[in-house]
């Protein structure tokens, strides 16, 4: 009886959305990188309907494999398409198993090509700055030579911040970066006028990013789903500000759950040796 | 107020070991949320630099390095001779530190239109040339032979590298431990292979009779060597990951050059790496690019209020937070004044107690650490195997093995990098 009525409290409980209270928003990324920011402004919009905690690691071993385990309740956690690639690959220290109900969100961004003078990458050939993992960058580089007939060559740097530096400076020619950086460059007096999104000739490069549930039953998880997309869609969210209402980060809302895995399935694949 | 705010976390994070800007920004979260975004800017400037004038005086009266920047106060402090010393190095550093910030602050109104020519430093070319200039002075200047300077520097770059390597998407010595493949944890290495010899050389060097000095003689500043510090301080505060630890390192290296006495060679890291808390905010003020981590969430803060950097003319930033940072250098020179008179009452104490005390505070700052990153146990598995070179070191200057520990990854990028663009 007394095992009937603990059920009953936790199924009303559930059904409800109250059960989840406690909620650690674990970033499993850098320091400085975009996780973090979206994980602050994700513990700031989610902190009236939950007691947040916001646990930024810095590394995202450290979060999958030392954190994670550790802690009993309800976890929001992104994962890229990089990270799952490496791991997929054999040389990260994790590829996660998840399905579609796991996933609260999932964000896609085309990489995109800038430039401070305006020059067309497709006719003038100069330095490319990217991110590390070098190969990713790399392949596509070689990938745009091929089709254009250019003679592009790679520089790798370590973060967004310092590839965008080494274009406002004048150190490289053009940078592949992400939406968020491409208008801070833009902001700066660059342009970016090609975006890497043409996967019949090979020149798609997109880094997706799933926002996972942990510890959360299905009620739960489609509560935090419904308050996660509820916030996206009001431009006055602190998630909404950093994404420009949306122009810096892609959001399906109508994906249905097979769209979701495929999409990430393609992102992780073309991002492997 | 709100410089009282900053002040107060500055107090927080340079006093406990272990609690760095991030943690206490993390752990105020909420709290920060209130303010508005010239106030969170203030808040935030406040406590970087209230935080480098404490943490110099633990690591100057005790040896305790509450962050890797203040690692060349804590060399030094075992060479300090008596009590006097120990006051004209800790008043000394914070006046140091105070004109060097009131030249910062008069350079950025002056130029403030021009600033944004910072950009230019941040070239491959000019970074690796600082980096390994650096190397080569600290190599040069630590006081072991050439040949062990050489080998603690790679010792130092061979042990950062354990764990995954982003630059070559390789992992190195992980042995499939997630642990390991994290690398190991800076704070462990520090106080195992900088701070525990430090401790254990000064138990065999510094006189037993430590007795206080009643007339303490305040230290003259000397305005050529305060200028220099600045200067590069100012510049290696702009390197990307490094900042402050940097700007202290290079100019203990060219004190250690000039051959200063252990007090000026103190002063000159201290006013470097408060030089260097403040140009660390520079590319975030100036093109949203935040240096280290606890600017990452300060970023976001702003953003969030609506603050975006590139928006903001930056000469119209610069009346206020001067104003802030002169409040708060100025506060800053007063605890150091209030430290150097009265914490030297602490050396009456019996110096062995006074030493023990240090190693087990030191022990602890290790077990906070690794329980506030979740690994405790692998925090105290990698000091108690490092505890035996803790003891061999003793009789070495760890700073080349420091050194190249701190800036492996950062120096290896830049390299790695020089092959692409030449």
């Amino acid at each position: 009886m007394k095992n009937l009525l603990l059920s009953a409290t936790i199924l009303a409980a559930s059904t409800t959305g109250t059960l989840a209270t406690d909620l650690t928003i674990l970033n499993a990324g850098s320091k400085t990188g975009s996780f973090a920011m979206q994980s602050t402004a994700y513990a700031q919009d989610l902190g009236s309907a939950y007691n947040v905690t916001l646990d930024i690691p810095g590394d995202y071993c450290v979060a999958v494999k030392g954190i994670l385990p550790t802690i009993d309740h309800a976890v929001l956690m992104p994962w890229a398409s990089d990270f799952e690639s490496i791991g997929r690959d054999g040389e990260g220290c994790a590829a996660m198993n998840f399905d579609s109900s796991d996933v609260i969100l999932h964000t896609s961004e085309a990489t995109e090509i800038c430039s401070m003078s305006g020059q067309d990458i497709t006719t003038v050939s100069g330095q490319v700055g990217h991110t590390v993992p070098s190969f990713i960058f790399a392949r596509l580089i070689d990938r745009i030579n091929d089709v254009y007939g250019t003679e592009h060559t790679n520089v790798p740097y370590d973060g967004s911040g310092a590839t965008r530096t080494a274009l406002i400076n004048g150190e490289v020619d053009y940078v592949l970066t992400y939406p968020k950086h491409a208008r801070y460059i833009e902001q700066n007096g660059g342009q970016c006028l090609f975006s890497m999104d043409d996967a019949e000739n090979g020149l798609a490069l997109t880094s997706d990013t799933v926002w996972l549930a942990f510890n959360m039953d299905d009620n739960e998880t489609e509560l935090l789903r419904q308050k996660v997309r509820d916030l996206h869609a009001d431009c006055d969210s602190a998630i909404a500000t950093y994404s420009d209402c949306g122009k810096n980060l892609q959001i399906d809302l109508t994906a249905t759950d097979e769209d979701i895995m495929r999409t990430w399935e393609q992102s992780v694949n073309a991002q492997r040796k | 107020m709100i410089i009282t705010i900053g002040i107060v976390m500055g107090l927080v994070s340079g006093l406990l070991p272990g609690v760095g800007n991030l943690t206490l920004m993390m752990l105020l979260f909420p709290f920060l949320n209130y303010f508005d975004p010239i106030d969170l800017l203030v808040i935030y400037i406040s406590m970087a630099s209230i935080s480098q004038y404490i943490g110099s005086i633990p690591a100057i009266c005790f040896g305790i390095p509450g962050e890797p920047s203040s690692l060349p106060a804590v060399s030094e402090s075992k060479n300090l001779k008596n009590s006097n010393e120990v006051a004209q190095a800790i008043f000394g550093s914070a006046f140091g530190s105070f004109i060097g910030g009131v030249l910062i602050l008069c350079a950025c109104l002056l130029l403030s239109d021009y600033i944004y020519l910072i950009k230019y430093f941040y070239s491959t070319y000019l970074i690796s040339a600082l980096l390994i200039i650096t190397a080569i002075v600290l190599c040069f200047t630590a006081t072991n032979t050439l040949i062990i300077n050489f080998i603690m520097l790679f010792i130092g770059i061979g042990l950062g590298l354990v764990g995954y390597n982003k630059t070559f998407n390789i992992d190195i010595l992980s042995f499939d431990s997630m642990y390991l493949f994290s690398g190991l944890p800076l704070e462990v290495v520090l106080v195992s292979l900088f701070a525990i010899p430090q401790v254990l050389s000064a138990f065999s060097t510094r006189d037993l009779t430590f007795h206080m000095i009643e007339s303490v003689k305040l230290y003259t500043v000397r305005p050529i060597n305060t200028i220099i510090s600045t200067i590069i301080g100012f510049f290696a505060g702009l390197v990307p990951g490094l900042t402050t630890e940097l700007s202290s390192l290079m100019a203990y290296s060219l004190a250690t050059l000039r051959r200063f006495s252990p007090i000026d060679k103190i002063i000159a890291s201290e006013t470097a790496n408060n030089a260097g808390a403040f140009s660390q905010t520079l590319p975030l003020l100036i093109f949203g690019i935040p240096l280290i981590g606890s600017q990452a969430l300060l970023l976001t803060l702003l953003e969030q209020k609506g603050f975006f950097i590139n928006f903001i003319d930056f000469s119209t930033l610069m009346p206020t937070l001067s104003i802030s940072l002169l409040i708060v250098n100025a506060f800053g020179l007063f605890i150091a004044w209030i430290g150097a008179k009265y914490l030297l009452y602490v050396y009456a104490i019996n110096i062995k107690t006074l030493l023990s005390f240090i190693l087990v505070l030191l022990f602890t700052a290790i077990c906070y650490s690794g329980y506030a990153n979740y690994t405790l146990t692998y925090y105290i598995v990698v000091f108690v195997l490092l505890l035996p070179f803790s003891i061999y070191l003793k009789r070495y200057n760890t700073m080349p093995l420091v050194y190249g520990f701190i800036t492996h990854d950062i120096i290896i990028d830049n390299i790695n990098r020089l092959f692409y663009l030449l």
